[in-house]
């Protein structure tokens, strides 16, 4: 990442929208992630989502989290924002099931920036992100403060 | 892990407000840091231990995400092992909301974190004829003692039927 071409924090402006790509589940996926980190069986077994208050296979609500890390990973370093670390998760909701064929992309809102105290080489953005599938309906959204790099770091 | 289809829990009505359980511990080792890292968070930090040690972290560091993975299958296997021997069909529900969510202290490849999970309260509400919401306060500490993780979680538990 060329310095010269990044986007610094000092630069991002409040109201701003970035859109990130989009990632269709795999089964193969959903079942590699919940046998490693959440085997319950409506994540595992086709039947089992089925039966379950989801009614189908469906990926860890965790996974989605996973997944919007990396589609909001993928944005920020396309458009050259420096993404130097997160702080605190504000609130998260899960409101519907990700199913595997579905495809799911997420939505950035800036919503405030702020300097820490003590910090020069970072500011914080406070961020509403939200997830939806091919249909537009809400699977996942959060509220978040992410660290950027700030211009200042530069010597 | 169980051959049924869901996985077994409590009754809504039989899990105590106040309920205190250390339920886990994990050590993270720096290849499951920079797989999940490489899948989920390419930040340098989390997928090259050399380019890491340039950053703010000086060194590699666990994806918060990933934190929260390794609660959840901690969390799924000591609930297998609480609700050992129910049969009743009686069965766990989905997380709906998280609260202030907080890696307070990096987490790096030998770390060792313990969970504990305590139940803080029951809303009075029943969301789709039978099921109820626990509350609990989740916390994960390192092997120095440092609280590393915290969150409060809303789940979904069934209702006994009356």
């Amino acid at each position: 990442m060329a310095t010269q071409t990044k986007t610094f924090w000092d630069e991002i402006e409040t109201g701003r929208i970035l859109k990130t790509g989009s990632v269709t589940l795999a089964t193969a996926d959903i079942r590699a992630f919940a046998e490693k980190f959440d085997p319950q069986p409506y994540h595992l077994d086709r039947d089992a989502g089925k039966d379950s208050l989801f009614g189908g296979l469906c990926a860890s609500g965790w996974h989605v989290s996973a997944i919007m890390m990396k589609l909001v990973s993928d944005q920020l370093a396309e458009e050259r924002i420096p993404l130097v670390g997160s702080g605190k998760v504000s609130w998260l909701e899960w409101y519907r099931p990700a199913f595997d064929g579905d495809t799911l992309s997420a939505h950035v809102t800036i919503r405030d920036k702020m300097r820490p105290e003590n910090e020069t080489d970072h500011g914080l953005i406070e961020c509403d992100i939200a997830i939806h599938n091919q249909d537009e309906k809400k699977v996942m959204a959060l509220s978040t403060y992410l660290m950027i790099e700030s211009k200042k770091a530069q010597p | 892990m169980t051959k049924s289809s869901f996985l077994r829990s409590r009754w809504f009505e039989d899990i105590p407000v106040g309920e205190f359980h250390v339920f886990g511990s994990y050590t993270f080792s720096e290849q499951e840091l920079i797989e999940f890292g490489e899948l989920y968070a390419p930040q340098v930090y989390h997928t090259d231990p050399d380019a890491a040690l340039d950053t703010r972290y000086r060194g590699l560091i666990a994806s918060k995400w990933h934190v929260c993975a390794v609660w959840m299958r901690l969390m799924v296997n000591y609930m297998e092992n609480y609700a050992m021997g129910v049969e009743d069909g009686r069965r766990n529900g989905a997380g709906v909301r998280i609260e202030n969510l907080e890696l307070l202290v990096p987490v790096k490849s030998g770390h060792t974190l313990t969970f504990s999970h305590e139940i803080l309260e029951k809303p009075d509400k029943v969301i789709r004829d039978k099921w109820g919401i626990i509350r609990s306060r989740n916390e994960a500490f390192n092997h120095r003692g440092d609280l590393v993780l915290r969150f409060v979680i809303d789940i979904l538990a069934e209702r006994a039927p009356k």
